[in-house]
């Protein structure tokens, strides 16, 4: 792997997402990345890691799978998050950069990483702002998230009744959510 | 009866019709706990046609001024409290004593009810017009007694552990119809005692009271609304709560002097939708923001929280309620 330039032509999310096929009332996280992996056709592994609090997430396409590290210690919406916008660099084939010091050297051994190109999501800088590939992981993300949260709050609003197991066939009973 | 009191009675028995046929033909639920549930709402259907003198009078005129609707009343009320019991007092479970407390209360109830009812049957004997409020005090002492010892603590249970904004304002109303029936059992022993002992016209204080009554209906109404009816009523709390992040997420924003990402401001639309995902956005951002504060000495005041938050293992609802909680003027 190497480092890869972008594109002239922007992507249109939108279609790229519409092209999956995927059916966003059933989405589940570990089952979306098991279908942009077979749409790849490269294995995608989530690596939790304790990244400090300024590096939220890093893609590193090696020869055969492609690895997302993720900061375990933030909170599970912006692992989430963190997770669909390296989702979105993998899928939309954007570019990498040499990386630098993100990630230990016994790790990327034990990985069998020879060389670390891929892309680091940051703190937010001025240059994150400009920059493309990332503005366009973020429009992905937030046009999946716009699929979850409609299917979800649907979900939560109409279909689910009560959170409380053994009061939901009271209100089930009571068509709350129909 | 009147003609907006029949008109509410018909409007009442109709809602009620539907919603249940739309619950048997959607088959939601067990079987017989839609028919438990929907036999109380019934019975509360039946409760409010009886509702108010001019109603009892005119009711009772069919049965030789017999009481039969204060008998009614009395009746479906304590089997309504009695049911509503026996489905939830498991999900909190109370104690043996508690429960074989209330059983006897029931029986003792129901018995003492069919007793004095028959005998008036039998014998031909028709009660003052005084007899309505003590039937009436003691109904209410009855499902207030349901109240104090079962429904009410289980209900601030469910409202407590509920995730479901809907289903926990729903709880919230259950919460307020607990109180509000308690006052009018304080209401109705008081009219039992002005009455008994003639401390003064009860015409006059009936019009203090009766509201009450129908504040009641209202409560009972908006608990049987399914979910997407009431749904509107969220939105000025998720208003609050979004414009609250977005004075956060400009207050980082003051100190980071990194420009926050577009949103889509809800008030454009008028859709629950757009306005939860507008929070989603600014949530993100936040979380997205929040190193950035690290090294600005100006933000000292409120970064420690932030820091935390941005690292706690917090569901989503409960990280934007911590995050709506910090302090940063």
């Amino acid at each position: 792997m190497s480092a890869t330039q972008m594109p002239d032509e922007a992507v249109d999310v939108k279609r790229v997402i519409t092209s999956l096929e995927y059916d966003f009332h059933k989405f589940e996280l570990t089952n979306f990345v098991d279908h942009i992996a077979r749409w790849v056709r490269k294995p995608i592994e989530l690596v939790p890691f304790p990244f400090t609090a300024q590096i939220f997430g890093v893609w590193v396409p090696a020869p055969n799978q492609n690895y997302i590290f993720y900061n375990e210690r933030v909170p599970y919406v912006h692992r989430v998050h963190i997770i669909l916008h390296e989702l979105a660099h993998i899928l939309l084939n954007h570019p990498r950069h040499k990386l630098e010091d993100v990630l230990p050297p016994e790790l990327l051994q034990a990985l069998r990483i020879e060389e670390t190109y891929g892309r680091t999501r940051t703190a937010p800088t001025e240059a994150t702002r400009l920059d493309r590939a990332e503005q366009e992981s973020e429009e992905f993300v937030l046009i999946v998230q716009r699929s979850v949260v409609k299917a979800n709050l649907l979900s939560e609003l109409t279909q689910e009744s009560s959170s409380i197991a053994a009061f939901k066939p009271v209100t089930d009973s009571m068509g709350y959510n129909s | 009866m009147s003609t907006g009191k029949l008109i509410l009675v018909i409007a009442l028995w109709l809602l009620y019709g539907v919603l249940f046929l739309r619950t048997m033909i959607q088959k939601r639920g067990p079987q017989h706990l839609r028919l438990l549930v929907w036999t109380q709402f019934f019975l509360s259907c039946l409760t409010f046609t009886f509702t108010g003198q001019d109603t009892e009078i005119w009711a009772d005129a069919f049965f030789d001024y017999l009481p039969v609707s204060v008998y009614v009343k009395f009746f479906c009320m304590i089997q309504i409290a009695h049911l509503y019991h026996g489905m939830i007092y498991t999900i909190k479970p109370l104690s043996p004593a508690r429960v074989q407390g209330l059983q006897h209360l029931h029986r003792a109830a129901l018995v003492i009810g069919a007793v004095s009812f028959l005998w008036m049957v039998i014998s031909g004997y028709r009660p003052d017009l005084s007899f309505r409020y003590e039937v009436n005090a003691a109904r209410d002492v009855v499902v207030s007694l349901y109240i104090i010892v079962s429904l009410l603590p289980t209900t601030l249970f469910l409202r407590q552990h509920e995730q479901i904004a809907t289903m926990r304002l729903k709880h919230s109303v259950s919460i307020l119809f607990c109180w509000t029936y308690l006052l009018v059992t304080a209401t109705s022993l008081i009219s039992l005692i002005v009455v008994r002992f003639k401390l003064a016209d009860i015409d006059l204080l009936l019009p203090w009271f009766l509201p009450l009554t129908y504040v009641l209906y209202a409560l009972f109404l908006i608990a049987l609304m399914p979910h997407r009816w009431i749904v509107v009523l969220l939105i000025p709390g998720r208003l609050r709560t979004y414009w609250r992040l977005c004075q956060l997420q400009r207050a980082i924003a003051r100190f980071t002097y990194v420009q926050a990402p577009d949103v889509n401001h809800p008030w454009k639309s008028t859709s629950l939708f757009e306005l939860e995902l507008a929070i989603y956005q600014v949530t993100i951002s936040i979380l997205d923001h929040i190193p950035l504060l690290e090294k600005r000495a100006e933000a000292i005041s409120f970064y420690p929280a932030l820091a935390q938050l941005s690292q706690a293992d917090l569901t989503y609802p409960a990280l934007v309620k911590e995050l709506v909680a910090v302090r940063f003027e």
